[in-house]
């Protein structure tokens, strides 16, 4: 089989579901969304890479969130609409993972619990929502962001106005979500494929840091969810629509809450910290559901 | 029947068309807007108090699908209320790239249209989309704003590269040189054609848009571009559209299609009350829920 694994950065990840390909006998291009281009001319599509036909391949695997920046969704769309090629995950799943607020929108529509949160379009309205969640520590997120950038910890009604206020002049849309005080710096995740629980993790900041998923150093350990957390996770994930998706949870006092869906989450060190090959499983799943063994 | 209209500005046309046929029609600024989940429940506040019980909501303002209002409509509707058009369609109709491709996906007639998405490509698709002049055209914008006619090869090179540093990427279009301040626009509400027009710039303009001072006509109605604009507004699942389109050499193509159409001019042209058909459009929606 062919797969073309498209993404900005060759990070570890990537090399890393790159080899489990060619492992299991397939071809593995790397290619770079901003290499790519499309004409149309009445009803006939022509996609390029580097200025060529854009390889042939059975499946692609989206990997990074600069597919929407640069518009290479629409590249997506059409070799899936005109070439038939499957994309893993699906680009209308991804576009809404990369959205924190898209994603909790469509999950409380499912009855999936998620955290209090807020959500204002002007000033006026700030303090009202500020009131509505009550407490005096809150958290301010961005709908789009990963490794914890674009999450604020504020801890008086005011500095949350006035971090709010900020950055709804600069148009990052932000939201608010209660903090839940006993997981502060604590997260697990459930690495959901096809409907399953693959493998789980929980993440724990080292530094007193408030974020579980900061870039500079958290704690990683195996982890066995509860049946309900496993649940939550399989129906975050179906919900969406993700094939794979790492689903990120805090354990409250009343239950878990789903903090986000990643649509192309970091692997590495999930797969360190719990001995599953997750890489592996992600390419079964393709040669499942694209019918090619090699 | 109780219908909002979300917009800034409280538009009178429709406001008259609605009170006419006996309903109330308030208007609410989208930005006044906010959502709250709590217990699993989400609630949509209007100036911090509930939004108002309503049978319909008339989104009248393109912009409502970008920026922080985006979150507003999918809410509503999650909530079960009828918005017209729906979110989903507005979202796809404001983006002219996505607009594109789907039609052309169906065999609806568009420009030969050209995109690269970073530096990389731009040379080739240029020689591709051919011709001494090019569209360049950004994914997003109303009134013509984003629209520029640029000079091919080293114009358009220059401008999509510079707007693509500017993170503003665009789209590579051929010229229509013989309809070339132009354009004609149908009506389409529900599958069928209300009312068309042809706008026509006055003072020279490759634009030909009523909100920059185009003038507008009645235009003679022809059955194959009826039947494209018809199409094109059941692609895109809008209920209410305004379908442009250009006359070329080789037929009619597809520009764009208004989500929100603006329906003053041509009102002023046709002597249509477009206002009471989309407002007799929500009426039978309403009648067979």
């Amino acid at each position: 089989m062919k797969i073309v694994l498209f993404s900005e950065s060759e990070k570890e990840s990537n090399k890393e579901i790159i080899e489990a390909g060619k492992k299991r006998g397939h071809t593995v291009t790397f290619v770079r969304p901003s290499d790519c281009s499309f004409f149309v001319k009445k009803n006939t599509f022509e996609v390029f890479h580097k200025n060529r036909t854009f390889p042939q391949c059975d499946a692609i695997l989206p990997r990074n969130s600069f597919i929407e920046k640069l518009n290479a969704h629409f590249l997506l769309l059409i070799l899936e609409n005109v070439m038939y090629v499957k994309c893993f995950n699906t680009i209308e799943s991804i576009l809404i993972a990369r959205d924190k607020i898209k994603t909790l929108q469509i999950l409380v529509s499912n009855n999936i619990p998620i955290l209090k949160t807020g959500l204002s379009f002007s000033e006026n309205n700030i303090k009202h929502i500020i009131e509505q969640i009550g407490e005096n520590q809150q958290m301010i997120k961005l709908p789009i962001g990963s490794m914890g950038v674009g999450t604020i910890l504020t801890n008086t009604p005011h500095e949350t106005h006035s971090i709010f206020e900020i950055l709804q002049q600069l148009e990052k849309n932000p939201f608010i979500q209660e903090c839940s005080t006993e997981s502060l710096g604590k997260s697990i995740r459930c690495v959901v494929i096809n409907n399953k629980v693959v493998a789980s993790v929980k993440f724990e900041a080292n530094n007193g840091d408030f974020r579980y998923n900061n870039a500079d150093g958290n704690n990683i350990s195996s982890y066995i969810p509860t049946k309900q957390e496993r649940a939550i996770a399989i129906k975050s994930a179906q919900a969406i629509g993700l094939d794979f998706t790492a689903v990120d949870m805090v354990r409250s006092q009343s239950g878990p809450k789903v903090l986000e869906l990643n649509s192309s989450s970091a692997i590495i060190r999930t797969m360190e910290a719990t001995g599953i090959d997750i890489a592996d499983l992600m390419i079964q799943h393709i040669e499942k559901k694209v019918g090619k063994k090699s | 029947m109780k219908i909002i209209l979300l917009d800034e500005e409280p538009q009178s046309r429709l406001i008259e068309a609605a009170q006419a046929r006996g309903h109330v029609i308030e208007t609410i600024d989208p930005s006044a807007c906010s959502i709250i989940v709590k217990d699993g429940c989400f609630e949509v506040f209007y100036n911090n108090a509930p939004f108002p019980q309503c049978d319909a909501v008339l989104p009248r303002k393109s912009t409502l699908c970008l920026k922080g209002t985006c979150y507003l409509l999918p809410q509503l509707e999650a909530q079960n209320v009828l918005c017209v058009n729906s979110s989903q369609s507005m979202k796809i109709a404001n983006n002219k790239l996505h607009t594109l491709l789907l039609l052309a996906l169906h065999d609806i007639p568009i420009p030969q249209t050209g995109f690269s998405c970073a530096q990389t490509g731009i040379k080739k698709i240029i020689s591709m989309v051919g011709g001494d002049k090019q569209i360049t055209k950004t994914l997003w914008g109303t009134w013509g704003i984003g629209t520029i006619l640029t000079d091919a090869p080293h114009g358009t090179y220059s401008m999509v590269e510079t707007l693509q540093t500017t993170e503003t990427n665009c789209l590579i279009q051929e010229y229509i040189k013989e309809f070339s301040g132009k354009s004609i626009r149908y009506i389409v509400i529900d599958s069928k054609i209300i009312a068309s027009a042809e706008y026509e710039s006055i003072d020279g303009n490759f634009k030909s848009n009523f909100s920059i001072g185009g003038s507008v006509c009645k235009a003679e109605q022809k059955k194959v571009e009826e039947d494209i604009s018809i199409k094109a507004a059941q692609i895109l699942g809008l209920a209410i559209a305004g379908v442009d389109l250009v006359r070329s050499k080789d037929g009619p193509k597809v520009l764009e299609v208004n989500t929100c159409p603006g329906i003053e001019g041509m009102e002023l042209a046709t002597g249509i009350n477009i206002g009471t058909a989309m407002i007799k459009h929500i009426e039978r929606i309403i009648g067979e829920k």
